[in-house]
């Protein structure tokens, strides 16, 4: 048991360690205290948990704050007091009521889609559907529904009904743009077919049976082929049963020979189904497949590419009704067309924008047709084509390829900025060169390109460009900028500054020479990047931070020093992120710590440290390194962001030393 | 010299740095900044470090003789986060810190020709901003830390060392927001904040001494009130029949 003057030295040491002035030294006064007295042992492990309890408290910094609009609600209240406007107590920061405002916009969201789409499908099906949906969408479920549906004026008895195919032989029908020689076509419809020979047997069904006879007779006059044949075998076994596949012999057929009367009624049909996406009211009823509907819409869509003209391929594009399941049939459709054609069906694709083309079969047309390519870059040039709808077709290679080389001869005025914004809407990487050339000429939209394109390149590029900026540009696209990096990339701007910054042979490529640019500027590009991730204020820029401060702890410490401080601060600030999302681990923090010959700067190195893998991660870190850490403890700790963190370093920092210093 | 000053907060280190510091209005606000929260030296708030002339407390002093509204507007807008955190620690109510924290800089403004220049800007609006606690305080019953008290019945059901903890933090800050403002002023201010007693002397407007001796008179409420949350080894071993901690000696109880 120990003595009175014990528990009095211990009772002073316990309240010095409470309010965090209790050095090391006297920690280990109070351990051995706490050794030999129980009672002093258990009064330390009370506090000690009491103060570990503080981790658990709120950290108000922490939080959300919109200290910009807290700002603007003093200064208000000034005003209003200068006026003599208001003697009024303290005015609450407005709080938007959400909840009321959310019902509200819910609520017109409601009502406007309501009236807009309700009335609007209302009228359609009163303008056009009534007739399809009797004689052709939903076809009858026999074969009188046959004959009624495809040929009004045939006999009711199964045999062929031929007055449409004989009133216009196919090879007589005018196309508006592209005649097709009658073995072109019978190889088309043969095609058409394709997807009815690939479709499950339909269970023995006699409508099946006349409903192929009926469309091989309407869709290919010429003669069976092998598809076609396949098609009669399997139908002649059937038996009566299945409506949908009689349907979708039916929608083939008149298709097939509806289309090439340009019939009204057809067409209508065709954008129905092509507008569909495989499961809405297609006319098959609830039990067809997904499968079927798909064949179905693939027959339409085969029937009417084999006779629609470059216009009707380039309206369904354009709005929608061919997608990316179409793009091979689209595709060998260009390709059969002459240049003259292409050119035309580019012009009209290309009408209205491209905000609903569908951004995969609009890249495989422009891998087949350089004309389009060129036709879009200048639709985009004049403004015929919105710089908006461009974002979509990012993968487009052709057409950013196109994009990225007419920047090059850019003219000045609006046809260039929307060159510019184009490159920035669809993420030309490639661009960027260029862009940096036009920032340093000062051309609009340049700089905002660059930061729309971002990602480790579009950074580089900030760097080099960033001085010709004014501070409201370069802070803003900072921010952009880091918020659209990964930490990866930011990290290895930061590892590559050294390495030449902005490759130069990217702008020989390009077709650049590189002049004014600053290959050698390391430091300069350093310094830039620094304030840039400072400004940015974000988490991401932690590990390009560290990057920046392991490089320059031994050539410029102060901007080390700047590099750590914030690196701590956007850690202590984001305590939920996990090293592995932030880009960080040890190895880095080691090269950190064998970089820094100033104790501060190994300070700030621990604290990040501690506050990216924990306390236990830490303690080894600094047991290892006890020799570089010991001095430390001769210093009081200081105040990091947050009370929580602090409490944590200090517990953990005198425990470190405690251990080693009895080890 | 304190070598692990620079851990005083990244904001600090990065307007810093000469980058950051692009127009005098930083500098100013650099220097309110660093006029704050001094070693543990006897140096108080804002003194004993040269400054930039363009940004030294007196500087301020100028500027606010000169009604600079522009200067004062970016000074709320970097400083209101913490005055505002000091506050929701004094008070508990976000809602209620952020009233207070307009009122104080509302009053900074007004008051602006009594700043001496002697101290940092941040200890004199930390000083306005407790002021205003304490009349809020002694005006409107304390409430607990609402939004803490709303996460913790949010949190669910937990496993007992879990739930444990979860317990001796809401009774910690129940404990805190029970505490006497003359105490939890001085322990928010150094304990959860960890400034340094010259600074919370001057904030709160006591000596440096009587700040410590507040300081441990909340740790003993505190120590005494979180009691069956900290665990008595010593009462359940039945080996202390008077029934006092080692502190209650110390503080002659």
């Amino acid at each position: 048991m120990s003595g009175f003057g014990d528990r009095r030295r211990a009772r002073a040491l316990l309240v010095r360690a409470f309010d965090g002035t209790l050095d090391a030294e006297g920690w280990l006064e109070l351990e051995a205290l706490a050794a030999r007295d129980a009672r002093i042992g258990d009064e330390l492990a009370r506090q000690q948990r009491l103060v570990e309890a503080f981790e658990g408290l709120d950290e108000p910094e922490a939080e959300p704050f919109d200290a910009d609009a807290f700002t603007v609600g003093v200064l208000a209240r000034l005003d209003g007091e200068d006026a003599g406007a208001s003697d009024a107590p303290a005015r609450r920061i407005e709080r938007r009521p959400v909840l009321p405002f959310t019902l509200a916009v819910a609520a017109a969201a409601a009502l406007l889609a309501f009236v807009v789409f309700g009335l609007g499908d209302d009228a359609s099906t009163d303008g056009r559907a009534d007739g399809r949906t009797e004689e052709v969408a939903r076809g009858p479920r026999g074969a009188d529904g046959v004959n009624d549906a495809a040929a009004p004026s045939a006999n009711d008895n199964g045999s062929p009904a031929t007055d449409g195919a004989e009133r216009v032989a196919p090879d007589q029908v005018e196309f508006d743009a592209r005649p097709l020689d009658a073995e072109e076509r019978a190889a088309r419809r043969a095609a058409m077919l394709e997807a009815l020979a690939a479709a499950p047997d339909p269970d023995g069904s006699a409508d099946w049976a006349r409903g192929v006879r009926r469309s091989v007779e309407r869709a290919a006059p010429g003669g069976a082929t092998s598809v076609l044949r396949d098609l009669l075998e399997r139908g002649v076994a059937a038996t009566e049963g299945d409506d949908a596949y009689l349907e979708l012999a039916l929608v083939q057929r008149a298709t097939a020979w509806l289309v090439d009367q340009r019939d009204a009624r057809t067409l209508e049909l065709v954008d129905d189904r092509l507008a569909g996406d495989g499961s809405g009211d297609d006319g098959l009823g609830d039990g067809a497949s997904a499968e079927l509907r798909a064949a179905v819409r693939a027959a339409v869509r085969d029937g009417w590419l084999a006779s629609a003209t470059t216009d009707d391929v380039a309206a369904a594009a354009r709005s929608g009704r061919l997608g990316a399941v179409d793009t091979d049939e689209v595709r060998a459709f260009v390709r059969a067309c002459s240049a003259a054609q292409r050119a035309r069906f580019g012009g009209e694709l290309l009408a209205r924008g491209l905000d609903r083309v569908d951004p995969l079969l609009f890249a495989a047309l422009c891998e087949d047709a350089p004309e389009l390519v060129a036709a879009t870059v200048d639709a985009v040039s004049r403004g015929r084509v919105g710089v908006d709808g461009l974002a979509a077709h990012r993968a487009n290679t052709a057409l950013v390829d196109g994009l990225t080389r007419a920047l090059v001869d850019a003219p000045r005025g609006a046809g260039g900025e929307r060159l510019v914004a184009a490159c920035a809407a669809l993420g030309s990487q490639d661009a960027l060169p260029r862009l940096a050339q036009l920032c340093r000429a000062g051309r609009p939209g340049a700089a905002a390109a660059v930061v729309a394109i971002g990602g480790r390149r579009g950074v580089e590029v900030w760097i080099e460009v960033t001085d010709e900026l004014s501070v409201a540009e370069r802070v803003s696209g900072w921010r952009t900028l880091v918020a659209g990096s990964s930490a990866d990339d930011l990290r290895a701007v930061a590892a590559g500054l050294d390495g030449g910054g902005l490759d130069g042979t990217s702008l020989e490529g390009a077709g650049f020479d590189g002049a004014g640019f600053d290959p050698k500027g390391a430091d300069r590009r350093a310094t830039r990047l620094l304030d840039g991730l400072i400004l940015a204020d974000d988490a991401r820029a932690v590990a390009a931070l560290l990057e920046l401060a392991t490089r320059d702890a031994d050539r410029d410490e102060r901007r080390a020093a700047a590099a750590l401080g914030a690196a701590v601060e956007l850690l202590a600030r984001t305590p939920d992120a996990s090293p592995a999302a932030l880009a960080l681990d040890e190895r880095a923090f080691d090269r950190l710590a064998d970089a820094c010959v100033d104790l501060d700067l190994l300070a700030r190195a621990l604290v990040a440290f501690h506050l990216s893998f924990g306390p236990d991660a830490a303690r080894a870190w600094c047991s290892e390194r006890f020799d570089d850490v010991r001095p430390m403890d001769a210093f009081d700790i200081g105040r990091p962001e947050s009370a929580a963190t602090r409490a944590r370093l200090r517990l953990f920092l005198e425990r470190v030393l405690r251990d080693a210093a009895r080890a | 010299m304190n070598a692990l000053s620079g851990i005083r907060g990244g904001r600090t280190a990065a307007l810093a740095h000469p980058a950051m510091t692009k127009s005098p209005l930083e500098r100013l606000l650099l220097d309110a900044l660093e006029g704050r929260g001094e070693p543990e030296d006897g140096r108080g708030p804002g003194s004993g470090r040269e400054r930039d002339a363009a940004g030294s407390p007196a500087r301020w002093r100028e500027r606010f003789a000169e009604g600079d509204r522009r200067a004062f507007a970016e000074l709320v807008r970097v400083l209101s986060p913490r005055v505002r955190a000091t506050l929701v620690r004094l008070v508990g109510s976000r809602d209620d810190a952020e009233d207070l924290a307009q009122e104080t800089f509302v009053r900074a403004w007004k008051r602006r020709e009594q700043f001496d220049g002697r101290g940092s800007v941040e200890g004199w609006l930390l000083r306005i901003a407790v002021h205003g606690a304490r009349d809020f305080v002694r005006r409107s019953p304390r409430p607990l830390l609402e939004l803490d008290a709303e996460r913790d019945r949010a949190s669910g059901p937990a496993p007992d060392a879990v739930a444990k903890d979860r317990e001796l933090r809401r009774a910690l800050r129940r404990s805190i927001s029970v505490l006497p403002q003359r105490l939890r002023e001085p322990f928010v201010l150094r304990v959860l904040e960890e400034r340094s007693y010259d600074d919370v002397a001057a904030i709160c407007g006591v000596t440096a001494g009587t700040a410590r001796v507040q300081v441990t008179k909340a740790r003993r409420r505190l120590m005494e009130a979180l009691r069956p949350h900290l665990g008595d080894e010593e009462r359940a071993r039945g080996d202390r029949s008077e029934g006092e901690s080692v502190a209650d000696e110390e503080e002659g109880r």
